[in-house]
């Protein structure tokens, strides 16, 4: 009975948050749990479906895992599709960016129509190390909204995630614990690159360790 | 695998639909009456972290000592590291190697290693350590210096603290003992500070007659003195008395430390002393508002210990209490018990007290275990001191040893309640035992977690008490894991275990709690008893959830709360129950509240709303004040008219690596630019939509579902395609549209999206478009 509520309110709620559209996709249920490295469940976790045979645009859809880690993700296109779970805010980088994830076996689900698939564990990653900071004018002092910040992996340099920084210039950014190229570039400015950087040690590229925090003022030289 | 048809579920959709029906005009007249059911929303970005610092009072490698530094990192989810800088008497400082400590996690480092692998000069001397970190809030790190006779069952743990520049004048507080002929002390004056401090050092008798003189400290400096030669040299008689240590400018840097030893008897104690500091306010420590500041000491082991303390069969305990007003003017005071036996508990009234002018008042609690005031055969007890003066006005210290000293244990008095302890090390192993406890001492029953952290921290124990006022949960970490109790969910606790750290919540309230707690660990290698504290966790910064908050007009009521940042967990915590009932408003013909912070549209415009409440703050030394928090903001009453671009990150999806994924974020606006921060009813449309020579089923969201926060996030991308070279599609006019019921609302039109498998472009624009406003 606790099951079948479990079931009911979770997907209610998924249908309410965000119901499909495309009338013709047949969909289905993926049941199952989120854990940590160490296999301990994660609460509060988001559950995203990432089909391999179809295409999911628009919203984000995705469902939070309960107390005990448990999940419900409904309307699922029917297929293959990877299922990933992110908790940035306690430090676990966002799986569902290769850039970030791309070393990890993360479970791909055959879904069938109208079925539940059930029993699928998802590991977040391995926590990852947050740099934070401000990206501003040296000449100025003022914030640089349009500065963009490149990540790249070494390993896999095709891999990588160019995105924005907030109104104030500010970002923070969850990353793997890894070597990453990390450059930022705006509109009228030269290419700040930490590997150029007073922040690195002989050059060498950003490297966090687990649950590490790095604060780095970006000054941007404007060229001219 | 179960199958699971749409029709199976059918009955219970109807169900549910129909209980909807019958339950929705209830909870809308309720609306404005009622606390908020939904949850909060996502907690604003952490505060900036700043460079941090705590110091211990005391550290020695002299020889006959041994020095560990127990560092724990209070912080959920984020690692810690922490620079000790260690101080000699003149103030000369050597940073050591930092240290990286996991969350929850306690480190022990052994000073002499630590010196002696970088800092091999100050082997054989003492000092002082700061302690150096970088975090939005001191209160990230617990730290402990625990300092033992090598050799003898002599102990001392110290707290740590911060430093106050706004502390100009104050005093710290406290009472000289000396048990025997033979007893040695050290009285520590430590100055955490960068510019020289004037102290002025008093010693009362017990009936309050004074000898004082003044001294300096240079900047970061220490003086280490003997109150058994400065009494004697003061010509006062008695065996017990006071001690003032006051300054007139720059007290916020001054720490002092008070300790007995005896390596003959094996004897040692920690004389705790108080911190005085004139601004204080009555309401500020009042934390179970009872009109009364008052004093715990939560486990003062009684004339028959329990067995659990080991003590050799037959040891008689002496316990008793030094109870000292530290004014100038007479106070009264009066004491209870609430103790505890292996078999029964009950609550005694003590006597009362009229204490005199810097008057020393020494309770014999064994006197009062006569079978009337406390039963004989009872255990242990905590000790509830009541006073008519302000807070530490009246200082207290408790100790209960037996006739030779050798055996024996101390319980702190202290006056705080709180909602969060974060504790420090217990050990458990054939040498070791750790008993903790934690009581209420508010006026109404209280729901207690206790979380005991081991395996660096990854692993958590959990058991949880309803306890009434006055009530305390006892746990014996050594029965817990050899009877493999088992915790709140169903775990047991591996049978190696040997230590940890752990920390009590109060779970009925958040934001100033009504617990009290005390920790003694059992040393069984020379025979000894020590005690350590936790370390209360307040919030230094309460924000709204939403500043500013956005109505819709017309539209459901929108609930406001409070967030409060912990200092120990460095993260947001929902506090909003302590701000009900306290919400205004600038303006309320543009929008209203109820008690809860639901606040309501009433016509468009922009005004401010706020609220007030009290939460357990932060203060440079262990104790978490009761603060009022003020938190305000923007409050705009509108519709949704115009998407701002706030997000534009192209990157590659995990599950088809080889394509683009690239996700817009959009927030939706109003007409004058006010972000709409709730959740909004929105879908997408387009013109046309071209096939997908990518092979791939395309689910878009052409139906209506909601927004939170007011954010669309877009996710474009072609799927995990077999063709490659370019593949794609093209879908025209993409617009977003406010469902607003009957008659839906165009809110922004971005234009064509040209998706292909290498490149994605959105309204023309294959770069980014953030900042963009998007018109209807």
């Amino acid at each position: 009975m606790q099951t079948e509520l479990f079931l009911l309110i979770a997907l209610l709620s998924a249908v309410v948050a965000n119901p499909p559209s495309a009338h013709t996709t047949q969909f289905g249920l993926i049941k199952g749990a989120v854990v940590d490295a160490t296999g301990s469940p994660i609460a509060k976790a988001k559950v995203f479906d990432e089909p391999m045979e179809a295409v999911r645009t628009g919203k984000d859809h995705f469902t939070l895992s309960d107390e005990n880690g448990r999940f419900l993700l409904n309307d699922v296109p029917v297929g293959k599709t990877m299922v990933i779970a992110t908790k940035i805010e306690d430090g676990y980088p966002d799986a569902r960016f290769a850039v970030f994830s791309g070393n990890e076996i993360l479970p791909v689900v055959d879904v069938k129509p109208d079925q539940v698939t059930s029993g699928v564990t998802v590991k977040l990653l391995v926590k990852g190390g947050t740099v934070a900071g401000r990206v501003t004018d040296a000449r100025t002092k003022s914030a640089v909204p349009d500065a963009r910040i490149t990540l790249s992996r070494l390993d896999h340099p095709t891999w990588s995630i160019e995105t924005n920084v907030e109104k104030d210039g500010s970002f923070r950014l969850v990353i793997p614990a890894m070597p990453m190229h990390f450059s930022i570039k705006a509109p009228g400015f030269g290419e700040w690159n930490y590997e150029q950087s007073v922040f690195s040690t002989n050059h060498s590229p950003m490297n966090l360790s687990p649950g590490s925090k790095l604060e780095i003022p970006i000054y941007l030289e404007p060229m001219s | 695998m179960r199958f699971l048809s749409p029709a199976p579920f059918r009955p219970l959709c109807v169900f549910f639909a129909l209980l909807l029906l019958v339950l929705l005009p209830a909870q809308l007249a309720a609306a404005q009456s009622s606390p908020p059911v939904s949850k909060p929303p996502t907690p604003p970005p952490p505060p900036a972290a700043t460079d941090q610092q705590q110091f211990l009072s005391y550290w020695t490698t002299e020889t006959g000592w041994r020095t560990e530094l127990q560092l724990r990192n209070n912080q959920v989810g984020q690692n810690l590291t922490v620079t000790p800088v260690f101080r000699t008497p003149d103030g000369t400082e050597t940073p050591l190697l930092p240290i990286l400590i996991q969350p929850q996690e306690v480190k022990a480092v052994d000073v002499a290693t630590a010196i002696g692998n970088s800092a091999p000069q100050l082997i054989g001397t003492y000092g002082s350590v700061s302690l150096r970190y970088h975090t939005a809030g001191q209160a990230a790190l617990y730290a402990v210096s625990m300092v033992m006779g090598v050799g003898h069952s002599i102990a001392f743990h110290i707290d740590a603290t911060g430093e106050d520049d706004t502390e100009t004048t104050g005093s710290r507080e406290g009472i000289w003992w000396l048990p025997n002929g033979t007893a040695n002390d050290y009285l520590v004056l430590a100055n955490h500070g960068q510019s020289p401090l004037q102290l002025s050092l008093s010693f009362f008798d017990s009936g309050g007659k004074a000898s004082i003189q003044n001294l300096t400290l240079p900047p970061r400096g220490m003086n280490r003195l003997s109150v058994r030669q400065l009494v004697a040299a003061a010509g006062l008689a008695g065996s017990y008395g006071g001690i003032k240590v006051s300054a007139t400018t720059n007290a916020g840097s001054l720490n002092t430390l008070h300790v007995l030893f005896d390596q003959t008897a094996g004897f040692s104690a920690v004389m705790k002393m108080f911190y005085y500091d004139p601004r204080t306010q009555m309401k500020e420590r009042d934390y179970a508002k009872t009109g009364q500041w008052t004093l715990r000491a939560p486990m003062l082991a009684l004339s028959s210990p329990d067995p659990a303390l080991a003590f050799p069969v037959g040891t008689i305990l002496q316990p008793q209490l030094f109870v000292r007003n530290t004014t100038a003017k007479p106070i009264n005071a009066s004491l209870s018990f609430n103790w505890r036996s292996d078999t029964t508990s009950g609550k005694s009234p003590g006597p009362a007290l009229q204490l005199n002018p810097y008057e020393t008042r020494r309770i014999d609690v064994a006197a009062l275990q006569d079978g009337k005031t406390l039963p004989r055969n009872a255990q242990w007890t905590s000790v509830i001191l009541a006073t008519s003066g302000l807070p530490d006005e009246v200082m207290a210290v408790a100790a209960s040893y037996d006739q030779t000293l050798k055996y024996g244990a101390q319980t702190p008095f202290s006056d705080q309640l709180s909602h969060h302890w974060a504790g420090g090390q217990w050990q458990y192993d054939p040498y070791h035992n750790s008993i903790i406890t934690a009581g209420n001492g508010g006026t109404k029953a209280t729901q207690a977690a206790f979380t005991i952290f081991y395996n660096q921290g990854t692993q958590k124990y959990q058991l949880e008490q309803t306890l009434q006022p006055g009530q305390q949960m006892w746990m014996d970490l050594g029965k817990l894991i050899r009877e493999s109790t088992p915790d709140k969910t169903g775990k047991t606790l591996p049978r190696d275990l040997a230590s940890g750290s752990y920390e009590f919540r109060d779970l009925t309230n958040t934001g100033i709690g009504t617990l009290f707690e005390g920790k003694v660990i059992y040393d069984k290698t020379y025979g000894h008893v020590i005690y350590g504290c936790a370390t209360c966790c307040g919030y230094n910064a309460a924000e709204l959830y939403f500043n500013p908050i956005f109505v819709l007009l017309p539209g459901p009521p929108v609930d406001d709360g409070v967030w409060g940042w912990s200092v120990c967990d460095q993260q947001y915590e929902d506090v909003s129950t302590d701000f009900w009932d306290n919400w205004g408003s600038v303006n309320t013909s543009i929008v209203t509240f109820d008690s809860y912070g639901a606040h309501t549209g009433q016509s468009i415009g922009s005004t401010t709303t706020d609220t007030f409440g009290y939460l357990e703050s932060t203060a440079h030394y262990p104790i978490c004040p009761a603060k009022e928090f003020s938190p305000g903001g923007g409050a705009n009453v509108g519709d949704p008219a115009q998407l701002l671009v706030i997000g534009d990150t192209t990157t590659n999806p995990t599950n088809c690596p080889n394509t683009k994924l690239r996700i817009l974020a959009y927030q939706i606006q109003d007409a004058n630019g006010n972000d709409v921060t709730t959740d909004v009813q929105t879908k997408e449309q387009f013109a046309s939509k071209s096939s997908n020579t990518c092979n791939t089923t395309i689910t878009t969201s052409e139906t209506c579902g909601g927004t939170p926060g007011g954010i669309i996030h877009d996710s474009l991308t072609v799927g995990c395609n077999s063709v490659d070279n370019g593949c794609g599609y093209t879908y025209t006019k993409q617009q977003w549209v406010w469902c607003n019921g009957a008659t839906n609302t165009v809110i922004g039109t971005v234009g064509d999206l040209v998706v292909h498998d290498n490149a994605i472009s959105v309204g023309g624009s294959y770069t980014s478009i953030q900042g963009n406003v998007i018109k209807p």
